[in-house]
């Protein structure tokens, strides 16, 4: 019989899993020491923060589970922005942390918390494992929930729990985990239909729409709609004549002026919508994987729910071109013409330090096929702002905005993407958080 | 991206006349920690960064490039 360490770490392979991101402590050595002699990698890390965002990273880039080890106590401690960062973008995630020996539990022993409770309002589910034969159940259960419901979720091992035994891993990930609800075509006829209704439409395209970009463009021309997007699809988005640009405060004047004027938006895969923009009631019609991001930012009036590229065909297919709105759609061209124009003048005439003119030399020099990840602070607006991509595939910490988030994702990124280019973006605040994490990269 | 502030702060306070208090960051030289943590390190600004990145694109090590830059207000920040 398997050890509970060794079990632990069948599960994972079973899983996918293929890196565990961690450092040391001393409610989790036999937990490390077995993953010496598995096929499973552990990626060193300086700081369980970073580890954490790595976790999380691993899961926004392949959708795999992403799993982060700690020790207990501060190590545990150390895990909240990362996983935070998971929920708040709803990254499968697994964090698995060492706790006091199972005799300890409650009391005020060194370095004992409550990580249940600790953890509880930054994860999915957080259980402390009580008996090391319940190691399988738990645990795949927990991984369950990470999958089904896109999320962070937490494991305490108690320290004397690790040695002793358990049963073989025979639990494997089911494939309808990931299943997602899907509009009906009667529902996206009527989708169709409510679309009649605009004049003056743009599209709002997010994360979401990232598999989806090329049926976005075939809506737009449809439409004749403007294109906006926010930051996780900056420099995937592919030059068009109706992209007006980003979305926000880095983002494209341009948009923001065209989001105003227009009389409604389709808002596909995206939760962003500033504030500034909420005063004028617009139409929505949205589509979203996840129903409860149909109404996020902006409520919606008509709802489509469903992977963006699916119900984008579907939608498209039933689109009426006899109405093109040409002199919305000449409307929507000239402001995006204009906005690209500025921005050039805007860079021709800027001294040699201004941020806009470092973004434009990396996107001169980026492969196409290259991931940013960024961080947060203004080199992110001017990202936004100045970016030309080429299908670059950007990763944010999106929702919680963690700085620090940078450097420990573009780790997770080398290890998932070998052979592409990656750049960690980061201003001088964000890398000081947690710059610990630059020796990491450098025992890759 | 060096500008030597949390700039977004600096520049937030800034928009709304708050006297900007705990936003500036000290000259840090990031590119002689990364050399002396086992990678590469330059300093450098837009008019070398290109061929910086050249050279690092060759690197089998991390490499960290200080770009230098200036804490420049974007005519979107607010408070």
């Amino acid at each position: 019989m398997p050890t509970v360490a060794q079990a632990l770490a069948d599960l994972l392979s079973v899983w996918g899993v293929q890196f565990v991101f961690g450092t040391a402590g001393d409610t989790i050595l036999p937990f490390l020491a077995c993953l010496g002699e598995h096929p499973l990698r552990l990626v060193q890390m300086r700081n369980e923060e970073s580890a954490a965002y790595a976790a999380s990273a691993v899961a926004k880039l392949t959708g795999t589970v992403g799993v982060v080890v700690s020790d207990g106590g501060p190590g545990t401690g150390r895990l909240v922005n990362g996983l935070a960062d998971a929920l708040s973008d709803r990254a499968s995630v697994l964090a698995i942390s060492g706790q006091v020996e199972s005799m300890y539990l409650g009391t005020g022993h060194k370095q004992y918390i409550n990580q249940q409770q600790l953890l509880g309002a930054i994860t999915l589910r957080s259980e402390n494992l009580g008996c090391p034969s319940s190691l399988q159940t738990v645990a795949s259960d927990l991984l369950r929930t990470a999958v089904s419901q896109a999320g962070p979720v937490h494991l305490s091992i108690p320290k004397d729990f690790w040695q002793q035994q358990t049963q073989e891993v025979t639990a494997k990930p089911e494939p309808y985990l990931k299943e997602t609800a899907q509009s009906s075509v009667g529902v996206i006829e009527q989708g169709a239909e409510w679309l009649k209704n605009l004049q003056k439409p743009m599209i709002l395209a997010g994360r979401g729409a990232m598999q989806a970009l090329p049926e976005v463009l075939v809506l737009a021309e449809k439409l004749g709609a403007g294109v906006v997007y926010t930051l996780p699809l900056v420099g995937a988005v592919p030059g068009h004549p109706l992209v007006v640009g980003g979305l926000g405060p880095g983002g494209s004047e341009a948009a923001t002026e065209l989001l105003g004027e227009c009389d409604g938006v389709v808002k596909v895969g995206a939760t962003y919508w500033p504030t500034v923009l909420t005063s004028d009631k617009k139409k929505v019609l949205a589509i979203d994987s996840h129903p409860a991001n149909i109404s996020r930012g902006i409520p919606a009036d008509f709802g489509l729910v469903g992977e963006a590229q699916t119900v984008l065909a579907e939608l498209v297919s039933r689109l009426d071109t006899s109405a093109p709105r040409e002199s919305w759609s000449a409307r929507v061209q000239q402001l995006a013409a204009q906005w690209r124009q500025r921005l050039q003048s805007e860079l021709e005439e800027a001294p040699l330090s201004h941020p806009g003119r470092a973004i434009r030399v990396l996107s001169e020099y980026a492969d196409e096929g290259a991931v940013f990840c960024l961080d947060v602070g203004d080199h992110v607006l001017w990202f936004s702002r100045f970016f030309q991509g080429k299908g670059q595939q950007v990763l944010v910490s999106g929702r919680w905005r963690g700085m620090g988030f940078s450097l420990g994702s573009s780790i997770a990124a080398q290890l998932v993407y070998p052979e592409r280019q990656v750049f960690c973006l980061v201003g001088d605040g964000g890398f000081s958080m947690l710059m610990g994490d630059f020796i990491s990269a450098v025992e890759l | 991206m060096n500008n030597g502030a949390y700039a977004m702060e600096a520049n937030a306070m800034a928009s709304a006349q708050l006297t900007p208090v705990g936003v500036s960051l000290r000259d840090v030289r990031f590119d002689q920690i990364a050399r002396a943590c086992g990678g590469v390190g330059s300093r450098v600004t837009a008019e070398n960064l290109r061929a910086a990145l050249v050279e690092a694109g060759q690197s089998r090590r991390p490499v960290l490039l200080d770009v230098q830059v200036a804490p420049t207000r974007l005519p979107t920040a607010t408070l």
